[in-house]
């Protein structure tokens, strides 16, 4: 019966790939981004189907406004489908698991692929089959080859081998920079090492500027980067996991390298009440700040107080004295689309179609209205993260969002505070090992 | 219409019914699963686990549960105190023959019909922020530097910041309970003691606060409830000094924006013990703080 069912999935998948064409591009003008509309193709068998899906996007959002119009034009090409979207915001990844098992019907469901690992396993449909057909909105080539391929790899690697979503809004964390203010510091390159990082943050001092800054909602960044860079990622899980971890003499030699970096006044004065959003509002109102440690996602979120003229540079958290990891080490992820496996194979037809669609000849159009890295390999990304490829591209190992020593949800506030007491310069080294691992 | 057996249960019914099924089954469902191994809340109960009393050995074993439990009880004595000591002023004021005091009342009252988050933005994003907050501009031009660039919202001041968010939100609500109460008691009490030369305090303290002993105990009952389930303000002001229960039982419940390592049974544990905790001091409450009627 089993065996039936993934057969005609797999039927319905190949059908989808098969008969799918492109379409003559429009050239309606879609927002005020001056986008063009992209049309999406038009099944050559009818797909008919009503779909229901819950997106992590809240309907203000561009990425929403986006999706509403990549459906729209799907809708228009393929009058049997119907999508229906239901914008619950960042909590779809709480509200999806309960109300499936409430019976509320959801064909379609996106998160952040960390949250789908962790919380919509049971729920989601294979998509290994689907990822390895070719479509003809990906130039003949399976799907997973016209994806970034750190991406790609994301699925196998937490479901053991499985493709168990199509990726899309790829994210990065990474050092990002004021590059007029640093060029103006005599910071020409970007700091590789701990000691050129330091040396880039006394110039920046020198001129009467702030080095590095940032909120309460990235608290745990800078330390959590210098641990991780020096232990490893299991060393730093550890810590999240065991106050007894906290024994190790490295970690008092990280926290010792944060605390001289308070002492010479390389942090904000304001870091310790520095309330989300305030900092990185701060860093692009003043142009006064140099550097914060955030997402790709930054750009996009400052980007209507963002002065004309504000080159926004990135690099990797630099390799540190000592350490097991250097700059090929990063914290990236992304969005997934994720099919609930207990849709109709129809259904299964319309959605794989759709989400085909949006993940690749729509993703550059997606990529530019919500100025996000394109899932596509060859897409072309923002001019505000054209360093934060380079970055991008160097990653080779994956850390978890903000790394992993905030992992533990009980260890987690314990530990953010003493970080903001450790680079508030509130507290010493010896002091923040010791408050930290009070959990 | 005749009352009949028949006829008081029909007109009960959609009331028994709603509390039944709104409230009893869900307080009975989750007591249960605080004596099991639940992964999620919609996890079926044939597949729960039976771990006896793990789930509150686990909870009191972590130490930020034991801090929100310490932090709630600060929060339930000292903005207790300071909203009830504001309420009962600002209902005495409103009570006399004071001009306008009816716009007063509106302007006191109008923070609850604000959603407390929003009021907690409006303090966070407005009031206390550090370069442009109405606290940093007033004392700045005051002259008072010191406080001026007093950190309101750093890790050490976080949770006296919030408490005052609190006290703003709440202090309306129970001033007009006040006011219901001081409202109620005859006029007579008050000229004859005005005859016999009492002033406005010995008024206050032999008249108004005996007659309105019940008002007390009944707002001491809601702050408590109130209290226990405090969580938007939680969530606002950040940090560990203002961590409190509810915000844990939330965040082991769903995971947080970060981790997802959820645990329905220590959620429904965590729940469990905040229901007690607030029937155990609500009795305490009724039972020391008895109302007696007066005589006209």
């Amino acid at each position: 019966m089993k065996k039936s069912i993934s057969k005609k999935i797999l039927a319905a998948l190949l059908a989808a790939g098969m008969s799918l064409s492109l379409a003559a591009c429009g050239g309606a003008p879609a927002d005020d981004k001056g986008g063009e509309e992209v049309a999406a193709p038009t099944a050559e068998k009818e797909l008919k189907a009503d779909l229901e899906y819950w997106s992590s996007w809240s309907e203000t959002e561009r990425q929403a406004q986006a999706m509403q119009e990549a459906a729209d034009s799907f809708m228009k090409a393929n009058p049997g489908v119907k999508i229906n979207f239901t914008f619950n915001g960042r909590d779809n990844r709480k509200l999806v698991g309960s109300a499936i098992d409430a019976g509320t019907k959801i064909t379609m469901m996106d998160a952040n692929v960390d949250f789908v690992q962790q919380l919509w396993g049971d729920y989601i449909l294979d998509l290994s089959d689907a990822v390895a057909q070719p479509y003809s909105t990906t130039n003949g080539q399976p799907y997973k080859d016209t994806v970034l391929p750190a991406i790609m790899d994301l699925s196998p690697m937490m479901f053991d081998g499985k493709y168990m979503f199509f990726p899309y809004a790829p994210q990065g964390t990474m050092v990002f920079c004021n590059k007029g203010l640093l060029n103006e510091c005599g910071v020409t390159e970007y700091p590789a090492t701990w000691e050129e990082l330091m040396d880039a943050c006394e110039k920046v001092k020198a001129k009467g500027y702030i080095p590095i800054t940032c909120d309460n909602a990235y608290d745990i960044h800078w330390v959590g980067h210098y641990m991780t860079r020096l232990l490893g990622d299991d060393a730093t899980r550890k810590l999240a996991q065991d106050p007894a971890a906290w024994s190790d003499p490295k970690v008092l030699e990280a926290a010792k390298a944060i605390e001289e970096m308070a002492k010479k006044g390389y942090f904000d004065p304001d870091i310790e009440s520095n309330v989300y959003p305030n900092a990185q509002q701060n860093m692009v109102i003043s142009g006064k700040v140099a550097m914060y440690i955030n997402g790709t996602w930054l750009p996009h979120e400052v980007i209507d107080t963002t002065p004309e003229g504000f080159q926004w540079g990135a690099f990797p958290f630099p390799a540190v004295p000592g350490g097991v990891d250097g700059t090929e080490g990063g914290c990236y992820s992304t969005f997934g689309i994720c099919l609930n496996k207990n849709a109709t194979p129809e259904e299964i037809e319309a959605a794989t179609a759709f989400a085909v669609y949006f993940t690749t000849s729509f993703s550059q159009r997606f990529s530019d209205v919500a100025t996000i890295i394109p899932i596509a390999k060859d897409g072309t990304w923002p001019e505000t993260l054209t360093d934060a490829k380079t970055v991008f591209d160097g990653f080779t190992k994956r850390y978890p969002s903000s790394t992993s020593l905030g992992s533990n949800t009980n260890s987690r506030p314990i530990i953010e505070e003493a970080c903001l007491k450790l680079m508030g310069g509130s507290i010493t080294a010896e002091e923040f090992v010791k408050s930290a691992s009070k959990f | 219409m005749k009352q009949t057996r028949r006829s008081i249960l029909i007109f009960m019914a959609p009331a028994v019914i709603l509390m039944l099924s709104v409230f009893f089954y869900p307080a009975v469902r989750t007591t249960a699963m605080s004596f099991f191994g639940v992964p999620r809340v919609t996890t079926p109960m044939s597949d729960w686990t039976f771990k006896g009393l793990q789930n509150f050995i686990d909870l009191f074993n972590t130490p930020l549960f034991v801090t929100s439990l310490l932090n709630i009880l600060k929060i339930w004595v000292f903005c207790g105190i300071a909203t009830i000591i504001l309420s009962l002023v600002f209902a005495v004021a409103f009570t006399t023959q004071l001009r306008f005091k009816k716009f007063f009342r509106a302007i006191v009252y109008l923070p609850n019909v604000i959603a407390a988050i929003a009021i907690g933005y409006m303090w966070l994003l407005y009031v206390y922020n550090s370069n442009f907050g109405l606290l940093h501009n007033l004392f700045a031009k005051l002259g008072w530097q010191s406080m001026a660039e007093f950190g309101w919202l750093s890790t050490d001041h976080v949770f006296l910041s919030m408490c005052i968010a609190n006290v703003f939100g709440n202090v309306g609500y129970f001033m007009m309970m006040y006011i219901a109460g001081i409202e109620k008691i005859p006029v007579d009490y008050y000229e004859a003691s005005r005859i016999e030369g009492a002033n406005v305090f010995q008024q206050f303290r032999c008249i108004t606060l005996p007659l309105i002993k019940g008002v007390f105990a009944t707002s001491a009952v809601l702050w408590t409830t109130r209290t226990v389930g405090f969580f938007a303000l939680s969530q606002v002001f950040k940090g560990v000094q203002t961590y409190t229960p509810m915000l844990f039982t939330y965040e082991t419940l769903f995971g947080t924006e970060f981790t997802v390592d959820i645990n329905a049974g220590t959620a429904a544990a965590a729940a469990v013990v905040m229901t007690v905790t607030v029937v155990i001091i609500s009795s305490l409450i009724n039972h020391c703080i008895k109302d007696e009627a007066y005589e006209l």
